[in-house]
């Protein structure tokens, strides 16, 4: 890449611009030489970092890329320190303003318009000096210093894959497989950002006034990579492929390589065609839901004079506040292993069915409920039952005989308590169980709770 | 996919929220992620909609990003997240209990003080990663530029309460929200907010990504864009025209003024 072309293009625009000369007055002749050390040693250094967070861009995801490989790097090859390196960076990050005059029909002659997106890189907003990389601005320059354009262009790109298949030149095909797949991205980046900013009036007419354009580049794109894959797939290529891969040395590109990778664009490049149709879809629609920025720091000097309710703040918690899942509906399954298990490691009495008992159990479970049930649900009424409480109430007890299998059943299934118009809940808390039944056997393990619901 | 792989799934994201194909900067694969991935990468559109199916009378949904959503998506990456519908009822499962005992301090802080000071930090967190840098609730994208210092958060909630303390129940101030906020002693804004944000990551609306160092996550992003409207909107915030009129709160970096002064709030 040959910044000096670049800069060749622009330096006497910018002097020009530069210029403190008054309309009328007398014209020195313009310097030909220009203020500096005349070293070219802090535009190397601000090429070389532009090179090399274009480089790392890619696996930071367009994140913030750390320095210090960098900075080591200048130490070696220009004997330069680290704050000579932060002074470059410093430089490029700081946006200077340009003015422009802007020619309009109904306007004054000479409207001065200004910007300062001047930026090539930047640093986070929470002033760590560590990190930075291309603005915007930055990546466009670095297009602009490649002689590469935009999007429209893109399909250029594309169908030097069919020259590359066509001129046997096989090894190029993934590294221009991966420039056009990071040019669909880029593009998919800059429709998504358009999408959740309000509109920018001369950025939405752009689009408007050239959607057709943009759809045929994209339909170029996508026509070129599927052509590149046909020709692939062809027996004739294949057999120059196969020749062209047995003379290579080393890691030696696969066709499954080559296949996948066109196929990914395709898919690339069809998700690009939807979001583009989108996007045309919302200039059409001119009625956009985008939320710009709120004052969330005045909202909250709001809260202080009024404090939303509980319930208020409670429905903005639970559609975006931080959240974890609290289940407390174990089948009666669970419940009944918990308590088979705990009994086991105690080595106490292990609650078993046997025959007889299997047989009586409906009948005890009557029993159990004719006796207890009013009892139970009155109880109900006034809060939570416990079954250490149960058991202390005495429901444990039935004609004499320990009636655990019963109690723990109504736990288990309290649907046998046919409430009508409200439901019982269950919960249980691990661990806290500890009763003693009438026959003096330990009860330990996890606690059950039983409620009414509504 | 079929019912056990899809029960696989929903148990991996209710509890981890995210799923990553390749996981942004320093993290690690989860254990059972590359099995949830797996299933999720071969899952056709058929098998998402039958996912979306059982997830939305639950009120949730499963959201699947690639690498040209967003730039900070990595390469040939997918994410797919378990993220609140905007118009969907919470679960029965879901609970915020633990709010309370993330901020709480002591035992006999009653669950309006915890109210208090969740809101208070939440909407001061907000403006760091929003307000501050100009960016829109829109701008999902801007995800990954979201970072903050825990620092940075704990100074803007105690310059938040000085303000509070400064305009005071004479000229307005909530009672209760300035006893709450003004018995604030030592460590203790930072101790609450450390556990505020314990709380987020747990979530999966925030990640950690060094000592002291968070990042909002594309969850946390999506959820507020599609959400806020129908919930934070409506109950928290008031109308643009009432913010505006509590005026030289604190200016966003952006504007050149030094103006901190606190008047002229109009109810």
């Amino acid at each position: 890449m040959d910044w000096t072309d670049y800069l060749s293009t622009v330096v006497r625009l910018v002097d020009l611009h530069d210029s403190g000369h008054k309309p009328g007055t007398a014209s020195p002749p313009p310097s030909e030489d220009r203020p500096g050390l005349g070293t070219g040693l802090w535009l190397d250094i601000a090429v070389k970092l532009i090179e090399y967070l274009h480089e790392h861009d890619i696996e930071a995801n367009e994140g913030w890329i750390y320095l210090g490989e960098f900075i080591e790097e200048m130490g070696k090859h220009h004997g330069v320190s680290e704050d000579d390196v932060q002074y470059v960076v410093s430089y490029l990050a700081t946006p200077s303003r340009i003015c422009s005059v802007v020619e309009k029909d109904d306007g004054p002659p000479h409207a001065i318009k200004t910007t300062k997106e001047t930026a090539l890189v930047e640093r986070p907003l929470h002033q760590v000096a560590d990190r930075c990389r291309l603005t915007q601005i930055g990546r466009q320059a670095l297009q602009m210093a490649k002689m590469t354009s935009n999007w429209l262009y893109a399909k250029h790109d594309a169908q030097k894959l069919c020259t590359a298949i066509l001129t046997e030149d096989f090894g190029v095909i993934i590294t221009q497989a991966a420039a056009i797949a990071q040019a669909v991205r880029s593009f998919s980046h800059e429709i998504t950002r358009l999408l959740e900013r309000p509109g920018e009036q001369e950025v939405w007419e752009t689009y408007t006034k050239r959607a057709n354009d943009y759809i045929e580049a994209i339909s170029d794109v996508g026509d070129a990579v599927i052509g590149a894959s046909d020709l692939f797939a062809t027996k004739d290529v294949r057999v120059r492929f196969e020749a062209w891969q047995s003379a290579q040395q080393g890691d030696v590109i696969s066709a499954e390589l080559i296949n996948e990778t066109l196929l990914e664009i395709m898919q690339s490049v069809t998700k690009l065609r939807r979001k583009f149709a989108d996007l045309i879809t919302e200039l059409a629609s001119q009625k956009r839901t985008i939320i710009g920025n709120i004052r969330f720091d005045k909202a909250a000097l709001w809260a202080a004079f009024n404090m939303p309710s509980h319930d208020q703040i409670q429905l903005c918690l639970t559609a975006l506040g931080p959240w974890e899942v609290e289940a407390f509906f174990p089948s009666p399954l669970d419940l009944y292993g918990a308590m088979r298990a705990d009994i086991e490691e105690d080595h106490t009495n292990i609650l078993q069915f046997d025959e007889e008992s299997e047989q009586e159990l409906p009948a005890a479970i009557h029993r159990f409920l004719t006796q207890y049930k009013q009892e139970i649900l009155d109880t109900l009424q006034e809060g939570s039952v416990s079954l250490s409480a149960a058991i202390a109430k005495g429901w444990v007890s039935l004609d004499g005989a320990i009636a655990l299998t019963e109690l723990v059943g109504v736990y288990a299934a309290p649907d046998w308590m046919g409430v009508e118009g409200q439901q019982i809940g269950i919960a249980f808390s691990p661990g806290v169980l500890n009763a003693t039944l009438p026959d003096g056997a330990h009860l330990r393990g996890d606690e059950l709770m039983m409620f009414l619901t509504n | 996919m079929d019912i056990s792989e899809i029960g696989q799934t929903y148990q991996f994201l209710l509890r981890q929220r995210i799923a990553e194909s390749k996981p942004s900067g320093r993290r690690r694969m989860r254990p059972g992620e590359s099995d949830v991935v797996s299933i999720l990468r071969s899952a056709d559109v058929d098998g998402i909609d039958q996912f979306n199916d059982f997830l939305r009378p639950q009120g949730m949904q499963i959201r699947e990003y690639t690498d040209t959503d967003f730039g900070a998506i990595p390469v040939g990456g997918k994410i797919w997240l378990l993220a609140r519908h905007p118009e969907g009822n919470p679960p029965e499962y879901m609970s915020t209990k633990r709010i309370y005992e993330a901020i709480r301090l002591r035992d006999n802080e009653s669950h309006e003080s915890g109210n208090i000071w969740f809101l208070h930090i939440w909407l001061i967190y907000l403006s760091l990663i929003y307000t501050r840098p100009g960016r829109g609730v829109s701008q999902i994208s801007d995800y990954k530029d979201a970072m903050f210092l825990e620092k940075q958060l704990i100074d803007a909630v105690r310059e938040h309460i000085e303000k509070v303390r400064n305009i005071g129940i004479d000229k307005g101030a909530t009672r209760k929200v300035v006893e709450v906020l003004d018995s604030e002693k030592g460590s203790d804004v930072s101790r609450r907010i450390k556990g505020f944000l314990s709380l987020m990551c747990d979530s999966g609306l925030l990640i950690q990504i060094s000592d002291g160092e968070y990042q909002q996550t594309l969850l946390g992003a999506v959820e507020i864009a599609e959400g806020f409207d129908r919930s934070m909107r409506h109950y928290i915030i008031p109308e643009e025209s009432v913010l505006n009129n509590i005026v030289n709160v604190m200016a966003p970096e952006t504007e050149q003024t030094d103006e901190m002064e606190v008047a002229d709030v109009i109810n």
